[in-house]
């Protein structure tokens, strides 16, 4: 087995950052900085982006961030891990609900692909400088975006039951 | 119409009936493969995910690249979404030179039914019943990652008896999952053997899980908190059969 690597010096400067309750070191960049910043993890040594997911906090806007930093609807969280460091980051960047549009990070991790094409189809964020942003769990013709707070669940209408109601 | 700079497709108007039961067709014109020509060089290269996949070890020379590849000795075919060979639904679009494919597209989302949303409605003590679902492989795994995320949100913490009851029935649940690969993996190489071996070794571990949960697969067993009840009287021997059996 390989001795774990010294934990690379990440260059940062103005951008929050923080550690959860169990341990893993957090970044809170804004939208503008997201690509450089995980850029910058990648030049540090972090081979692997191990998640890239999104939250809605439609109605529910209280959560623990740094002072500086202003909660938005959407939370985009990156998880990146080194294996040689044998550490993890999570990236979250806050994401108005009416612009939701953040940098793709195709061209540091081809990895990203598939993960930014589900927030997209799942969450309606949208990412520039993919190369197939497309729908890829939904059909095409798909309305509106399903994990976001405000879609509704819905029901199909089954035999050997009522018309559905309402939930 | 575009949006953001995509293109978005028009919804298409099946004629159908509109007080019909069934949802509408679903459209997939858009998520055919572009054309040849739409792939730059670069592209190609660097293995875009929905429009090429390459071999890394290739190391493909751009100039290499024949962009030019004249259409009509090429063939785009469709195979699936169902196919013997997928183990599930999963639609490829591919470029065909002869038997050489030179791009392939997959399409997958055949099997996603919004679960995650499901589980938006639900109570945490419903949630496992939902999640036991999302996988027939390994039910009670994601029983367990459910619950431990729970537990951490709330802050439970568990008896010991129960921490080793999921432990012990995890570990199982990976050798039966395992068992499974190897035998469905045993069938694609064509050795029927492997695949009655695998599935009857794999028997006796859900045999053991319907003795304790009563199910041989959706448990619900695993919840937030614990478990939902005790070994059996005389699970030691029905583990130890089935250790002496597979190992």
């Amino acid at each position: 087995m390989t001795p774990e690597s010294p934990p690379v010096e990440l260059s940062l400067p103005g951008v929050p950052r923080s550690s959860s309750a169990d341990g893993h070191e957090l970044v809170f960049p804004d939208r503008a900085r997201y690509h450089d910043v995980v850029a910058e993890h990648r030049r540090a040594g972090f081979e692997m982006l191990a998640s890239l997911t999104a939250v809605d906090y439609l109605g529910h806007p209280g959560r623990s961030l740094p002072a500086e930093v202003e909660p938005q609807r959407f939370e985009l969280v990156v998880m990146l891990l080194s294996l040689a460091q044998v550490r993890r980051v999570r990236v979250r960047v806050q994401v108005p609900e009416d612009e939701a549009e953040v940098e793709s990070l195709w061209d540091l991790y081809r990895g990203s692909e598939a993960m930014e094409r589900e927030v997209y189809d799942m969450y309606g964020i949208s990412f520039t400088g993919h190369p197939d942003l497309t729908r890829i769990l939904m059909p095409e013709d798909w309305e509106g975006h399903p994990l976001r707070k405000d879609f509704g669940v819905g029901r199909v209408p089954v035999q050997f039951k009522e018309a559905p109601g309402p939930r | 119409m575009t949006d953001h700079g995509r293109t978005v497709t028009e919804v298409h108007d099946t004629g159908a009936d509109q007080s019909s039961p069934f949802v509408k067709e679903t459209f997939e014109g858009a998520q055919e493969l572009a054309e040849r020509g739409a792939t730059a060089p670069d592209e190609l290269q660097r293995e875009v995910g929905a429009v090429l996949r390459l071999p890394e070890s290739h190391g493909v020379d751009v100039s290499d690249i024949d962009v030019e590849h004249p259409d009509d000795e090429t063939m785009i075919i469709n195979m699936g979404p169902q196919h013997p060979s997928t183990h599930g639904v999963l639609r490829l679009m591919m470029e065909l030179d002869g038997e050489t494919v030179l791009r392939t597209k997959p399409i997958i989302g055949y099997l996603h039914t919004g679960m995650e949303k499901t589980a938006e409605e639900l109570t945490y003590q419903q949630g496992s019943t939902n999640v036991t679902r999302m996988d027939y492989l390994s039910p009670l795994n994601n029983e367990l990652v459910f619950s431990l995320a729970t537990e951490k949100l709330l802050g439970i913490e568990l008896p010991p008896r129960a921490v080793w009851i999921r432990m012990l029935l995890s570990e199982l649940q990976r050798m039966s999952s395992h068992l499974m690969w190897l035998a469905t993996n045993g069938m694609d190489v064509g050795s029927t053997t492997m695949m009655i071996f695998g599935f009857r070794e794999r028997e006796l571990v859900l045999g053991f899980f319907e003795k304790t949960t009563g199910l041989r697969m959706n448990h619900n067993f695993i919840r937030p908190g614990g478990t939902a009840a005790d070994l059996p009287d005389g699970w030691e021997d029905d583990v130890e059969v089935i250790l002496d059996n597979v190992t």
